[in-house]
């Protein structure tokens, strides 16, 4: 029999991050020149079958392949890792909508449990829905510009000094990783700023009142359910808000406790360096996350 | 870098209203040693800050934080910008080994206090390009009734009596 030509969907489902290698599936009736494989129209189990994704699939730069498999039934569960978040998973498998991945009936159990999309702890499993295909008219022999519109995200701070007070009109320079964008400005009258985030931006280096710091964006882990029992959140919160200077390792050691206790002290707290609730609740209202 | 100049963060979305809290100052804590405890014409004391954490700040005669009051014969250790936690004060004179002075010494964001005593702290942002004070320009006179903390080598009985 003659070979017949392969023949792809053709069919867009969003713009990859750039540098994911697109995969495309074969119309049905196009069989592969090589190893026989089943064709599309095989009945599928009742249950799609389902495959972990953490470092598994890999493709242009260390990114995951884009699972462009409209209709192949294949749900991708993905281990997220520390510094993930929802949004940056979703993007990374060519959503630009995070809430496609995050509202995924799949995904209910996590929601629940991570009611910040920006806040998941290593080892949670984002589960990875099938892109819906989306199909554009377009003359073909032309160029055609496509735009996606993706949710943009901020880093929102308010500095404060030693006794919590704002810090109003401070200069602050941030500058995100690769240098290529910066923000700098003062801060209001409350302390706050606003820093648009670039797309992918993982960190950034705050520079304020002559001192630097090193932002790891997306790196901030839940105070509950975690493995770690929550104790790397809360080091990481006590160590915003310049109570603990130790490592974020997840251990409850005596640092963690000693700052915890003065931090409780400070909210009017029982001091016993103990992470209760009411103690875990003060952390997040202070810290705002 | 210093570990507790990194920061985990977590990115908003436009419709947030959250904001993450950073606190990004400390207090200037003022420890004032004595000046020329051992009769050494060309003394090298050093005064050290150990935090519960592990950290560890040293500051000898000589750094730009540390000043003569030649008024009450005191040298005016400053550590700049320290955050909250329990630290030790130890001393070491000449080539001598270290000798803590004052353990117990808490910083909380009302500021330093040892039992329950205020320590001298300043809450204003401490900015480690700011010029060393010139010494000679000090008039005794001036700092009589400046309130410095207490004589950290001092015994606790004549701490209190001067209390």
């Amino acid at each position: 029999m003659a070979r017949q030509p392969q023949v792809t969907s053709g069919r867009a489902i969003g713009t990859p991050a750039p540098g994911v290698r697109r995969i495309t599936r074969r119309a049905p009736g196009n069989p592969s020149p090589g190893p026989a494989r089943p064709p599309a129209s095989v009945t599928r189990p009742a249950r799609p079958p389902t495959r972990t994704r953490g470092e598994v699939a890999s493709g242009v730069g260390g990114l995951p392949a884009v699972a462009s498999l409209g209709g192949v039934g294949m749900t991708t569960r993905h281990v997220a890792k520390q510094g993930e978040t929802v949004p940056g998973i979703a993007a990374r498998f060519g959503f630009a909508d995070y809430r496609v991945v995050y509202d995924a009936p799949g995904n209910a159990a996590l929601k629940q449990r991570r009611p910040d999309p920006n806040v998941l702890a290593p080892g949670d499993v984002v589960e990875i829905p099938d892109a819906a295909p989306k199909e554009v008219a377009g003359r073909s022999g032309q160029a055609h510009l496509f735009r996606v519109d993706v949710r943009p995200q901020i880093l929102r701070l308010v500095l404060r000094d030693h006794a919590h007070a704002p810090l109003a009109g401070v200069s602050y320079l941030i500058s995100f990783e690769g240098g290529a964008d910066s923000s700098e400005g003062s801060t209001d009258a409350g302390g706050k700023l606003e820093a648009p985030l670039p797309l992918g931006a993982r960190s950034a280096t705050l520079e304020v009142l002559g001192r630097s710091y090193t932002l790891l964006v997306g790196h901030l882990d839940p105070l509950h359910d975690a493995p770690d029992g929550g104790v790397g959140g809360l080091q990481a919160r006590l160590r915003n808000l310049r109570y603990y200077s130790g490592p974020i390792d997840g251990i409850a050691g005596p640092a963690t406790r000693i700052a915890l206790g003065i931090f409780q002290h400070d909210h009017q707290l029982p001091a016993d360096g103990e992470p209760g609730d009411a103690t875990l609740r003060k952390v997040e209202e202070i810290h705002g996350s | 870098m210093d570990p507790a100049s990194t920061l985990h963060l977590a990115p908003s979305f436009r419709d947030d209203t959250r904001y993450t809290t950073l606190v990004v100052t400390g207090v200037d804590l003022e420890v004032p040693l004595e000046a020329d405890l051992d009769d050494d014409p060309l003394q090298d004391d050093e005064v050290a800050l150990d935090g519960a954490d592990g950290s560890r700040r040293i500051l000898k005669v000589g750094d730009p934080d540390v000043r003569l009051d030649p008024g009450r014969r005191l040298y005016l250790y400053r550590f700049r910008d320290v955050p909250k936690g329990i630290y030790t004060l130890s001393v070491r004179l000449s080539d001598r080994s270290w000798a803590p002075i004052l353990s117990g010494v808490l910083v909380t964001r009302e500021g330093a206090t040892h039992g329950g005593r205020p320590l001298s702290t300043s809450a204003a942002p401490a900015l480690p390009d700011e010029p060393p004070r010139e010494p000679a320009e000090v008039d005794p006179a001036d700092l009589l009734d400046e309130h410095s903390g207490d004589f950290v080598d001092q015994p606790a009985e004549l701490q209190q009596r001067r209390g």
